[in-house]
């Protein structure tokens, strides 16, 4: 249907809508005995309604039935229910969306139940709440749902963990999938590990990466379009109707997509403004990321950087996580990520030792399994402990000075090697940026710009993965520390942006296991947004929806807010 | 061809997530519940960490999709009997257990009014009582009364019956069964706070004024027993002085092997109940072993580090005792970052109690597989069996809602009969 | 810390006894000396009597360094030793690792003192090997095996069975490791008894007892024909005693020391009252057993462990007595030789103590059981005293019984047995288990003396 026979159409449905009200008052649940119900069927009366009704148990099969007459034989379309709280009886006075409409008011929570019975005050108020919802109805109209044929396809930005997941389980469901992976190979931070994090019950024990069969399931499958070594350029349009222009070998393609999974992942905290605590200074001082880097290089070999082997390798937790001059939170999975390296160090010779000095042993769940094992390892020390300084040894090892043992005391030891747990930063955050010099809500540069009224400051965002052609800006706002979520409680997969979902360390610090078991909801939430737009329905918080608003010019001041709030530029 | 559905056992935070997500990717979704309402435990929390937003507002939002969508059938006061049958074809006998109040309850409440037996109120963890034909809470959903048939004198009173105008209670109900046929089951069976009772040396149900902190959440609650005052069950006195002991039964060989993940921050969360309800003369203490705030939650306990009234130990609470004059609480620990053995009195102590899987003291039907601990194993279940929440593993509200969310793909993929992952 | 300085490679527990010594004595007179240099005054730490001539020339290296670099107030590098770790995990406690010193085991001990509890810090100490700190400690003797720390470990890491392995190596330290650790096998034990058997053969072959053995006047059995008295036992035990009780009390003395200077290192106060002063009440709290009543989990065992304790002194006892019979009376003239008749006083004392023994041996074996299920049955370190207190026991009772069967053959070869196996506690009471009696005594000696008592005695 194109857009003028569309208008058109409902220009038509107007036109057939002749509004005709019933006023259905129960007298129920203490409400005929707190109120003047008389007084209340006269500001119906005084609207010229000609339908309006009293009923002592208005959601019983009788009182519902004499709405149902009404509907039926004085064609009232538009109804209004003055009773309970919409909460309640929701299916006893639920009319078909599309041909009526219902307005609830609240006489009985709202009003009798929480005022004084039979106070002029409530009578008051119980008016008061019926001229509202005459007011509400008189403006309402049934649902006219705007349906669009709609790409019924998922784009995947990013090729980790959480992307191949969220791509295999979307293909798995029956939708196509486009995967853009920014790297010329696929797997993320997952192909580099030597090994993985336990991610089956007992969680006790650490295991090879299963990122290679991931890797060949999505090659192989054939409704996954793998683009590697590719970008995205430009992201327009809406829920169901996204044209994303992506870029390649210096082509570029536009593909019509449906809904997207943003999975980029996370880049490990900058280690350079780490010179505290030897990092750069010391040459045998590296970040864990490295150290996993090193040890699958070396084939489980543990080498310091100058070559040599590394029979006592130092662990130190938090090292510039839960610390405000660097990264304020915790990322979760570098006391797993330093257990699991310890066990490296042991495998590699018995006689090795490893040592882990932590502020919390943060393992919670079930990966405590993994801790308890991990603390079996006879080569394995792990001490709570505060650090004091950091030397270089006369053997290019490192001299730790740590406070708040266990010991009741400070002591200093020495080890051939000194790892750093640094912790996650989401690649919402460009490199280069520290996420304690974020601009507000949005990642971009502040720009002053003079006005008639002053000097006015505002954020300008930078481009950089999504590329949304939107007038708020080119990217997802955030809430914190760059994570692109809203309310993370009950609602975790909810951005701030309409069909837009995103899943793993991207959204929040996580393990691999998580990531994946994340990628699986955010693969729903797409898929949901695909369903839902093509029937017409908006998604979630509005979900079920199929209300759109008209704007009545005639009123309009044309203070542009509106503009500014629609992320899809339908008013420009 | 139309989609088989889903079924979901339990119909809590993760049971209803998941059975509203995969409805509105366009599934049939069937969720039994063996409450008489909806919600399970998050519906008895005062406040979600680490806003401190009333979890009523994400569940409101739940129901509302419930009632909003065709597609979502729900079944309280249901239970699973048996399931046969494979993925793509499960049949399940539902055993639905009577109300004794149908759906012309307008819950008005006069039948309350007039029954004269009273019973524990299960959903305050028996703080207060309830009449025998009682709402399991304010905000209950389904908004219907209920008949506890255990307490109830039966139709030889019948004083309710009298008293309903509605004609909506009928104790003469009976049990039903229904078989549901589904692609898929999802097992969102929840947990039940560990047995405080079980922990030797804490002598949980010898002192009054030791609680749990499932009973504080209540407490705390509007709507609980105490209106929301925060007061000692011994003798009603405000509590100004109170202790939260971590790991009570946790990461214990003799109790919860496993750390349930969520104590640390219900207690730090629980210390802000006391501290906003009186800002200027209450004081908390919270033992740990570790204070495992994960992720941006280190930004709730910095909060907490910040506020000189709480104090934050290292050490945990191995012997609690009774003043018994004052009924005072003393625990006995040893700080192990150098303050050395101790002993300190409080008001009231509240035991950090972790989670235990609902299906590990009661097997659900069906070839579910349990891991060690009585978490379900979904990889090692047959095809087409899935967990969400707590009975998956222990976690907090976000990431149970995001398992369940899961849940409901894999639930989608069954019943496409498109080969999983 | 002083004593942390102190490089602690000689954890080594297959080093002699000579090289033990010389690297123990070197290690008090540094902690003395830097004791002393801390506390302005020099002399006190001198009185005590473990230095010899080598020892002053380290004391004298060492005093020149601190005098060098008086100021020098730097965090010492304390070596975590993993290997020590290894080694307490060998000798009993393996669980040592398990502790994330959550503190219930220093909360729930009935037996430490408030200040500076045990056993957790000695979990700390152990999980970072530091050896100095655990084997000059009295708290791994002031625990009494209670296992209520056990029992109530939600790590199951077993505090008292890890402070057990080390007062074990406390035995092996100060009465000589080689010997501890070779008891602390099967093959080592037997490969040890092969001493006191030899011994008792030896005697038996020379006494020519293989041959045939003369019975007494009334036909009947005399075990001091089978093996003579004054030629043969007396010799014999009386040497193994001597041995045993000069190696448990130089070795309980240098505990004394080390236990003293640590305390004096520390910013302890040295006692008014040393050893002797303390001795008395000590003494009568011991015999009265009050500390195992302190016990929850395993209450009973003050029982067990009484009736065992006073079996011993009786069985003590009757040994001097019938010593007093065979050796002294004849130099009076009169002649009392054994086998006594049953009506005889030494008689009741020796089987009322031997069935007291009996007694008590049979309950610990079944408190054992009963309390296996939460503190679990006890290490290798335990039964090697229980098995052997029961072949003693056994093979006494069966010697009289078999004596009085007239089964010659049967009643010899357990006589012989019985010989064989008290020899093998008396040769191996200063490493095994048994030196128990005097550290554990030494400690509660010196907790008593630095007021590190818990009230209880007395």
């Amino acid at each position: 249907m194109s857009e003028e026979a569309k208008n058109e159409a409902a220009a038509e449905e107007k036109e057939e809508f002749t509004q005709k009200i019933g006023l259905y008052i129960c007298t129920g649940c203490e409400i005929g005995d707190a109120l003047d119900i008389d007084a209340l069927k006269k500001i119906g009366e005084i609207k010229k309604l000609e339908n309006i009704k009293t009923h002592e148990f208005l959601c019983s099969q009788d009182g519902a039935q004499i709405i149902k007459d009404d509907i039926n034989n004085e064609g009232v379309n538009s109804i209004v229910v003055a009773a309970c709280s919409m909460r309640v009886n929701t299916d006893v006075f639920s009319y078909d969306p599309l041909k009526y409409v219902t307005e609830r008011v609240n006489l009985r929570e709202q009003v009798v139940w929480t005022h004084e019975p039979g106070d002029e005050d409530t009578q008051m108020l119980a008016e008061d709440q019926l001229r509202i919802g005459l007011a509400r109805i008189a403006k309402a109209e049934p649902m006219d749902p705007e349906i669009e044929p709609i790409t019924r396809s998922v784009l995947v930005i990013g090729g980790g963990v959480a992307g191949l997941t969220s791509a295999l389980e979307s293909a798995g469901a029956g939708y196509d999938v486009v995967l853009v992976e920014k790297e010329a190979e696929l797997g993320g931070w997952s192909r580099k590990m030597h090994k993985m994090l336990p991610a089956k019950p007992p969680f006790d024990n650490i295991g090879p990466s299963d990122i290679g069969e991931k890797i060949s399931a999505v090659e192989g499958n054939d409704r996954i379009k793998v683009m590697t070594g590719a970008a995205v350029t430009k992201t327009e349009g809406a829920p169901g109707l996204y044209k994303v222009t992506i870029s390649r070998n210096g082509g570029e393609e536009t593909v019509d997509i449906g809904s997207i999974i943003m999975a980029t992942g996370w880049r490990p905290y900058d280690a350079g403004n780490l010179e505290h605590l030897g990092y750069g200074k010391f040459k045998n001082v590296v970040t864990n990321v490295e150290m996993e880097e090193m040890v699958a290089a070396n084939d489980g070999k543990i080498l310091r950087p100058d070559g040599s082997v590394a029979k006592k390798v130092a662990f130190l937790q938090c090292a510039g996580s839960r610390d405000p001059e660097h990264l304020p939170y915790c990322s979760s999975v570098c006391c797993l990520t330093s257990l699991k390296q310890a066990t490296y160090v042991t495998e590699s010779d018995a006689d090795a030792e490893a040592y882990i000095i932590y502020k919390d042993m943060r393992t919670p769940g079930l990966y405590e399994n993994y801790y308890e094992a991990a603390q079996d390892n006879p080569g394995v020390m792990l001490t709570k402990g505060e650090i004091v300084s950091i030397e270089e040894g006369a053997d290019g090892g490192v001299s730790i000075e740590i406070d708040h043992t266990m010991l009741g005391e400070k002591v200093r030891f020495d080890a051939d090697m000194l790892v750093l747990a640094t912790g996650m930063v989401t690649n919402m955050v460009p490199e280069g940026r520290t996420i304690n010099d974020l601009t507000p809500d949005y990642i971009g540069q502040w720009k002053e710009t003079e006005t008639p009224d002053g000097i006015i400051k505002e954020v300008i965002a930078d481009p950089h993965i999504l590329n949304l052609e939107y007038r708020q800006g080119p990217e997802m706002p955030y809430l914190s520390y760059g994570f692109p979520d809203s309310h993370f409680v009950c609602f975790p997969y909810e951005t701030r942006r309409t069909g837009i979902y995103a899943a793993g360390t991207v959204r929040a610090p996580m393990t691999a296991m998580q990531s994946a078991s994340d990628a699986g909801g955010a693969a729903l939430k797409a898929i949901q947004c695909l369903e839902l737009t093509s029937e017409g329905k908006a998604v979630h918080p509005r979900v079920g929806d199929m209300t759109y608003p008209e704007i009545n010019f005639t009123n309009c001041t044309q203070c542009r807010r509106c503009t500014v709030e629609c992320p899809f530029g339908t008013l420009d | 061809m139309a989609d088989k559905g889903v079924l979901v056992v339990g119909g809590g935070i993760s049971g209803t997530t998941a059975a509203v997500e995969a409805a509105e990717a366009g599934l049939e979704s069937v969720i039994v519940e063996k409450n008489p309402y909806l919600g399970g435990r998050v519906a008895q929390l005062y406040r979600y960490f680490p806003k401190l937003c009333p979890p009523y507002c994400g569940l409101e939002i739940n129901f509302r999709r419930v009632k909003n969508n065709p597609r979502v059938t729900q079944y309280t006061l249901a239970e699973v009997e048996s399931v046969s049958g494979s993925v793509g074809d499960f049949n399940v006998t539902v055993k639905l257990n009577p109300r004794y109040v149908n759906e012309k309850c307008t819950a008005c409440g006069d039948c309350a009014k007039v029954c004269p037996v009273e019973r524990p109120n299960d959903f305050n963890y028996g703080l207060d009582t309830t009449k025998a034909i009682y709402l399991p809470h304010d905000l209950a959903f389904p908004m219907r009364y209920v008949v506890d048939m255990n307490a109830c004198k039966g139709e030889s009173c019948g004083e309710c019956v009298k008293a309903c105008k509605y004609d909506a209670i009928d104790l003469g109900m009976q049990a039903e069964t229904k078989e549901i046929n589904a692609a898929s089951i999802v097992y969102a069976t929840g947990w039940k706070p560990y047995d405080a009772a079980r922990i030797e040396n804490l002598n949980a149900d010898s002192i009054d004024n030791v609680i749990t902190n499932v009973v504080m959440e209540r407490m705390a609650a509007p709507n609980g027993p105490t209106g929301g005052k925060i007061v000692r069950p011994s003798d009603g006195k405000e509590v100004k002085k109170i202790a939260f002991a971590q790991c009570a039964g946790s990461r214990d060989r003799n109790n919860l092997e496993y750390c349930s993940a969520v104590c640390c921050m219900a207690s730090l969360k629980q210390a802000t109940y006391l501290r906003e309800k009186s800002p200027e003369d209450s004081e908390a203490t919270i033992f740990y072993i570790d204070l495992r705030a994960p992720g941006k939650y280190e930004d709730f306990l910095r909060k907490l580090e910040d506020d000189e009234k709480v104090t934050l130990r290292k050490g945990k609470v191995a012997k609690i005792e009774e003043d018994s004059a004052t009924g005072d609480v003393i625990v006995t620990l040893e700080d192990v970052l150098g303050d050395g053995k101790m002993t300190e009195t409080f008001d009231m102590v509240v035991l950090a109690t972790g989670m235990e899987p609902s299906v590990a003291s009661d097997k659900p039907a069906g070839d579910v597989a349990l891991e060690e601990h009585g978490f379900i194993d979904a990889d090692a279940s047959p095809d087409g069996i899935f967990a969400a929440g707590v009975a998956r593993r222990p976690n907090d509200v976000a990431e149970s809602v995001q398992g369940a969310t899961g849940a409901a793909l894999k639930s989608l993929q069954s019943a496409r009969e498109v080969s999983n992952v | 810390m002083a004593e942390e300085t102190v490089d602690n490679n000689q954890a080594d527990e297959s080093a002699d006894d000579v090289k033990d010594e010389a690297s123990e004595a070197s290690e008090e007179t540094a902690v003395a000396t830097e004791a002393d240099a801390e506390a302005g005054s020099g002399g006190e730490a001198e009185g005590e009597p473990a230095a010899d001539a080598g020892d002053d020339a380290a004391a004298e290296t060492e005093g020149a360094d601190e005098a060098a670099e008086p100021a020098a107030v730097v965090t010492e590098a304390v070596k975590p030793d993993l290997k020590f770790v290894k080694q307490v995990m060998a000798s009993g406690g393996e669980d040592l690792k398990k502790c994330y010193q959550c503190a219930t085991c220093s909360v729930v001990c009935n037996l430490t003192p408030d200040d500076n509890p045990f056993p957790r810090k000695e979990m700390q100490w152990a999980q970072w090997g530091l050896k100095e700190k655990l084997v000059g400690s009295p708290d791994v003797w002031l625990c009494h095996q209670c296992s209520d720390c056990v029992a109530q470990c939600p790590r199951d890491a077993k505090p008292g069975r890890v402070l057990q392995a080390i007062a074990k190596m406390t035995i092996s330290n100060y009465s000589g490791g080689g010997i501890t650790k070779a008891l602390g096998s099967l093959g080592g034990t037997i490969l040890m008894a092969v001493i006191p058997i030899a011994v008792i053969l030896i005697a038996l072959a020379a006494n020519g007892s293989f041959s045939g053995v003369e019975r007494g006047e009334e036909g009947q059995i005399v075990y001091s024909n089978f093996m003579p008295i004054f030629t043969a036992i007396d010799p014999i035990f009386t040497i193994a005693f001597a041995f045993a009780a000069i190696v448990l009390i130089l070795g309980g003395r240098k505990y004394w020391n080390d236990m003293m200077n640590h305390h004096v290192s520390g910013g302890g106060k040295k006692p008014a009252k040393g050893f002797f002063g303390n001795l008395g009440p000590t003494l009568s709290e011991f015999l009265a057993h009050k500390r195992f009543r302190e016990c929850d989990e395993t209450k009973d065992r003050a029982n067990s462990h009484l009736l065992i304790f006073y079996a011993f002194i009786g069985l003590a006892l009757t040994t001097a007595w019938a010593v007093v019979y065979s050796d002294f009376l004849p130099l009076f003239g009169i002649e009392h030789h054994s086998p006594y008749a049953m009506t005889d006083p030494i008689k009741w004392l020796g089987n009322v103590s031997a069935a007291a023994g009996i007694i008590g041996i049979t309950l610990i074996l079944i408190y054992r059981f009963v309390h296996a299920e939460k503190v679990g049955l006890g290490s290798y370190f335990d039964w090697w005293l229980i098995v052997t207190i029961y072949v003693i026991l056994l093979t006494g009772i069966g010697a009289e019984l078999l004596r009085q069967a007239d089964v010659a053959t049967a009643a010899y070869t357990v006589y012989a047995t019985h010989l064989m196996s008290v020899l093998f506690l008396f040769l191996y009471a200063p490493f095994s288990k048994m030196a128990h009696m005097i550290y554990r005594f030494v400690a509660l000696v010196f907790a008593r003396a630095t007021g590190r008592d818990v009230g209880v005695g007395v």
